[in-house]
């Protein structure tokens, strides 16, 4: 830790604030990775939890009653309170790792908002995993009321099937495949087992029976999620409408906890930033609002679950007295930290991978030093996000030159910070930008109710381009959000094939990430105060005027997001160690902390004369790569810009394809009806997806050509003609894959027929 | 030993659960597969009013529409009693007009019978499904809709054979129509009897009933279905006492208790050997049985697969005559495994 290289990337989220994603449950560092948190909240809220976690198990044990808990957290926004929620599910999934989790962050005062996203950290397979066992425990009971136990004589089954259930849940389709079962009174006796429900559960109740269902559990799920159906899905799944408003939603939470408590499992809800709920809205809203929390903490205290409800101080001043008394104790206060603790979180960030950082010495912080330290201490007085942005902007300035974080560095950041510009300011440039285009915009779309976009130019109802301005991202975040765009341009090319995807980048974005996200974007503008106007100005001009749609990758897409996930993963990683740092760090004694760096001013000198010729000689060099790494950059992005737009006019190339097709059909290799509309909706407007295309095309060929005979043929010579059409655009991939298709399916060698 | 050899040690002529028990029966004239009808409970008990309605059709109005309501759990024998009241009608309709008695087709029923496997709560679907295999059943039996009327052709092929989305129930309703005047002008006797299987709720029989009702001017048409929705059930059978839906019949079928279950297995074994002992212990199957209802199918498969494992047992055996007999234990044993296995034997 003592060798001062200054770091070769931004250390320091530019949004510290701590993200919690769906896959936590299933990636959660094991229990002897968390170091116990020393401050009282963290404290405090464990001993919760394990009070919770004890009653559980002595319920699974048949000890007690099931007994539910609702935990509070306060503290102004940047405290950590996001962070606490974090340890919290870690260690609940320590605990109970049976129990399900939930985290949703209120984004707004929209309950059906909220209620969406919860039941997507969810997802599905657990949701179909609780339906299963609901199911299970009634065919439990049906097959016992069945086999009254004293009219049994030896070898009667249906206990021995009941009993199997216990321990194999899933066992319950076969005994409704082998008809020892009837599905419709399962699925009816389902609602005895639900405590509370009523008619208005009719809904959730078809819905859920689908989502094990082989053509339409993703509709199912869909639709328990809220997001909008046509209307014949609908009337499909059996149901009379979409989950389109606050009620229906609230009912959906509800019949969730009924689910929970009707298989009688654990449950963890963690609902964050509770504050958007009620500052959000109108005061009418806001009085609802408050009222279907207490009913959730009620709803969950019932059900034997474990509600946590984080939010600012403000916001939980709102709640009055009766609501606060169903609390197992007073919210948790988040505390501030001190500035020997701020020394130990910027070492640690500094460096992320080694385990058991700390401050020992100058060297440690470098390219701060220790009056920078002071001052942000000074300047944020104990909030950690407040500190990790400073340590961001003060480093961002400090590595232009490769310079010393300083005091003066420090108190300019903080300047900055103040003044500089987010999504806010971005969004109302990018509107002025677009008027001044004489176009028209939307501001805050949402797609089938799901997923929201900044701007739609120029009305929802045609839109031709859609904007967005990412949030600025760090570590985890970025492989997230490019995650997020990959869904959102499949959500918009299932509705708008025509229309087109612009993203602002306002953060941080890495190569490997961009490379992957870039497929699926028409534009990816990385936000620069000074060049945006100009930059954005042309492309949407571009975007919006003119241009080709680009298609959506559909043979890529799983791979990309399996590649995204991958990233996620990593970065996640490198977080967990900065975690398992910062709370290692906060327990040490501060006294320690700081006769170690007197200690270290004994040594300082020598060691600073030697740095400052290395980082001369470093800073000049790196200068100097960095040059032409830049306009290398600049030419292959020009000539990847030209060859798409070369490709996307080629009228041959489009001839070419839709020539494939009709020799296909002439030679009665039309596949299914099915595979023929899509296969001919492909070649004829997605003419340039090339890979999906040609994969299709000889997938649809192989599986109808029985005689080599007839490929050596006309279709032989199309297939030819398309694998040199592909080399000549250098889309490398697609000529490999339908060539190597061709060769293994029919056992014909295109290669030679160049 | 040969499958032959091992059956001929219980003096069995053959396979006692194979053949046309493992699927729904299909009856017709010229086999006696009538007989393998098992009378019990429900269909025992509706079997003469099934006789006598079915040979009311006759009598009625040419141009008309039968409605008829099977329902009882899955596995119950509802498609082997709509097969048999087609068989019944169209023996009664071929009838008719003839003094001799009349020999129906091996595969009259299986040529006239358009059944729609329900799969999901859509009303409208069943309709469009109904069309696409009512359309196939046509090609199959040598009516050409393309040459007959080009633009039906063209219609269906775009809205329902190559259509994934669901239209609106007056595209359906039109072509459907179409559809009949094809059969109709083609001079056909045949009836067209559609069986909706598994109806999961009552809209669904609602928009096949109005459908159907629109060709009853055009010709004679059977419209079946098959339900276990206890709404569905309730609806429909207070139209038919409401004489609603004339002429309209409903018959329940009901799961079987242990002691039908053995004497399914004698009836079964009587079939196939001159020895009506067999190597099944009737208590023991009494016992497995014993504490419930179970769908005859359900049963019959159990019994299979039993049957079957014990066969192969004899296959390794080095003393067959030590297992001539099924034990209790492998009984019990091989019933449970069945029962939770993931897929049903013969199917």
């Amino acid at each position: 830790m003592n060798l001062a290289v200054y770091p070769p990337r931004q250390p320091f989220p530019k949004n510290p604030a701590v993200s919690i994603r769906a896959q936590l449950s299933s990636d959660a560092p094991d229990q002897s990775t968390l170091a116990t948190y020393p401050f009282p909240p963290y404290d405090d809220a464990e001993r919760e939890l394990q009070s919770y976690a004890r009653l559980a198990k002595a319920d699974d044990a048949g000890g007690s009653d099931r007994i539910g808990t609702t935990i509070g957290i306060k503290g102004p926004p940047g405290s950590g309170k996001t962070h606490l929620i974090y340890y919290l599910m870690q260690r609940a999934r320590a605990e109970l790792p049976q129990a399900y989790q939930i985290y949703v962050k209120a984004e707004s005062s929209d309950l059906l908002d909220l209620y969406s996203r919860a039941l997507q950290f969810l997802g599905s397979g657990p949701l179909r995993e609780i339906h299963t066992v609901l199911l299970s425990n009634v065919a439990q009971r049906e097959l016992v009321r069945q086999d009254p136990g004293n009219e049994l004589k030896f070898g009667g089954v249906s206990q021995s099937l009941a009993r199997h259930l216990i321990v194999e849940p899933n066992a319950v389709y076969n005994l409704l495949q082998n008809r020892v079962l009837s599905e419709s009174s399962l699925l009816s006796a389902r609602s005895g087992v639900l405590e509370g429900a009523r008619s208005y559960f009719d809904d959730f109740l078809h819905a859920y029976s689908y989502l094990l269902h082989e053509t339409l559990s993703d509709h199912a799920f869909d639709w328990i999620c809220g997001r909008k159906l046509p209307f014949e899905v609908l009337q499909q799944l059996g149901v009379r409408r979409d989950i389109a408003d606050e009620e229906m939603a609230f009912t959906g939470f509800r019949f969730l906890i009924a689910l929970f408590s009707g298989i009688k499992r654990q449950f963890f809800v963690f609902i964050d930033q509770i504050e958007r709920l009620i500052y959000d809205a109108e005061p009418p809203v806001r009085e609802v609002n408050k009222g279907r929390l207490h009913t959730l903490v009620e709803l969950a205290n019932n059900a034997g679950g474990l509600l946590c409800l984080a939010g600012t101080t403000k916001a939980w001043d709102e709640f009055p007295g009766d609501f606060l008394e169903r609390l197992s104790a007073p919210p948790f206060k988040m505390p501030n930290i001190t500035t020997e603790q701020i020394f130990n979180l910027v070492t640690i960030y500094l460096h992320p991978g080694q385990m058991n950082s700390r401050y020992h010495a100058e060297t440690d912080i470098y390219p701060f030093n220790e009056a920078a330290i002071r001052e942000i201490s000074k300047i944020a007085r104990g909030n950690i996000r407040s500190i990790l942005s400073l340590c961001n902007r003060s480093f961002e300035e400090a590595a232009k030159q490769q310079e010393l974080v300083t005091p003066k560095l420090v108190q300019e950041a903080a300047i900055q910070l103040k003044q500089r510009f987010d999504r806010t300011d971005i969004l109302m440039q990018a509107k002025m930008t677009i008027k001044s285009l004489g176009l028209d915009c939307t501001q805050e779309f949402t797609i089938d109710g799901n997923t929201r976009v900044d701007l739609v130019v120029p009305d929802p109802s045609d839109p031709r381009l859609l904007i967005d301005v990412s949030e600025p991202n760090f570590l985890e975040d970025e492989a997230r959000a490019a995650l997020r765009y990959v869904s959102m341009a499949h959500a918009v090319k299932t509705r708008w094939p025509e229309a087109k995807i612009l993203i602002v980048e306002a953060g941080y974005m890495s190569a490997e990430v961009q490379g992957r996200l870039r497929p699926y974007l028409d534009a990816h503008i990385v936000y620069n105060p000074d060049e945006f106007p100009s930059e954005f100005a042309a492309a949407v001009e571009f975007l919006a005027k003119g241009s080709d749609p680009r298609p959506e990758s559909r043979v890529e897409t799983k791979v990309i997001e399996q590649q995204l996930r991958q990233i996620l993963e990593a970065r996640a990683s490198d977080q967990q160690i900065i975690t398992y740092n910062i709370r290692q760090a906060l327990q040490d004694d501060p006294k320690m902390t700081r006769n170690r760096i007197l200690d270290f001013y004994s040594k300082i000198g020598l060691m600073l004369v030697s740095l400052t010729v290395i980082m001369v000689v470093l800073f000049g060099i790196t200068q100097w790569f960095q040059y032409q790494r830049n306009q290398e950059g600049l030419t292959q992005r020009r000539e990847a810009l030209q060859m798409t737009q070369n490709l996307w006019s080629d009228k041959d190339f489009k001839a070419t394809l839709v020539d494939f097709y009709k020799t296909a059909d002439s030679l009665g290799l039309k596949p299914s009806a099915d595979q023929g509309t899509r296969l001919k909706d492909q070649l004829l407007n997605d003419y340039y997806n090339l890979q999906g295309l040609l994969l299709n095309v000889v997938q649809c060929a192989v599986a109808k050509i029985c005689d080599p005979h007839v490929v050596c043929g006309s279709l032989g010579q199309e297939i030819s003609s398309f694998v040199r059409t592909a080399q000549r655009y250098e889309l490398v991939d697609s000529a490999d894959v339908l060539t190597s298709f061709a060769e293994d399916a029919c056992g014909i060698s295109f290669r030679h027929a160049k | 030993m040969t499958d032959e050899e091992l059956l001929k040690l219980f003096g069995l002529r053959r396979h006692p659960f194979a053949g046309p028990w493992r699927d729904a029966l299909t009856p017709s004239a010229a086999d006696d597969e009538c007989r393998l009808y098992a009378k019990i409970d429900g269909f025992g008990r509706a079997l003469p009013q099934i006789h006598a309605w079915c040979l009311g059709i006759k009598d009625i109005e040419p141009e008309t529409c039968a409605f008829v309501l099977i329902h009882g759990r899955k596995g119950c024998g509802r498609t082997s009693t709509a097969n048999l009241i087609a068989f019944l009608i169209l023996q009664a309709l071929a009838s008719k007009n003839s003094s001799s008695p009349i020999i129906l087709e091996k595969d009259a029923v299986k040529k006239t019978l358009v059944k729609v496997p329900i799969t999901d709560d859509s009303p409208i679907k069943p309709i469009k499904e109904a069309i696409k295999n009512f359309y196939l059943r046509l090609l199959i039996s040598g009516v050409d809709v393309r040459k007959r009327d080009p633009d039906l052709f063209a219609e269906i092929k775009k809205d329902v054979l190559e259509s994934r989305e669901i239209k609106e129930l007056g595209v359906y309703q039109d072509l459907f129509i179409r559809l009949i005047l094809v059969l109709k002008e083609k001079g056909s006797t045949e009836y067209p009897f559609f069986l909706f299987e598994d109806l999961k709720n009552y809209a669904q029989a609602d928009t096949a009933i109005s459908i159907m009702q629109e060709a009853r001017h055009i010709i004679f048409t059977t419209v079946m279905f098959t339900t276990e929705d206890s709404k569905t059930i309730d609806i429909l059978t207070t139209k038919f006492d409401n004489q609603e839906l004339l002429p309209g019949i409903s018959i329940p079928l009901a799961e079987v208790a242990s002691d039908e279950i053995v004497q399914l297995v004698g009836h079964r074994w009587a079939e196939c050997s001159p020895d009506p002992s067999g190597p099944m212990p009737f208590e023991g199957i009494a016992d497995v049985f014993s504490g419930t209802f179970w769908p005859i199918k359900t049963a019959c498969s159990a019994l299979d697969y039993v049957f079957s494992a014990h066969l192969d047992r004899l296959r390794t055996a080095k003393n067959v005559s030590t297992l001539l007999r099924i034990e209790q234990s492998f009984l019990s044993k091989s019933v449970i495994e069945y029962l939770l296995r993931g897929k049903s034997l013969g199917t």
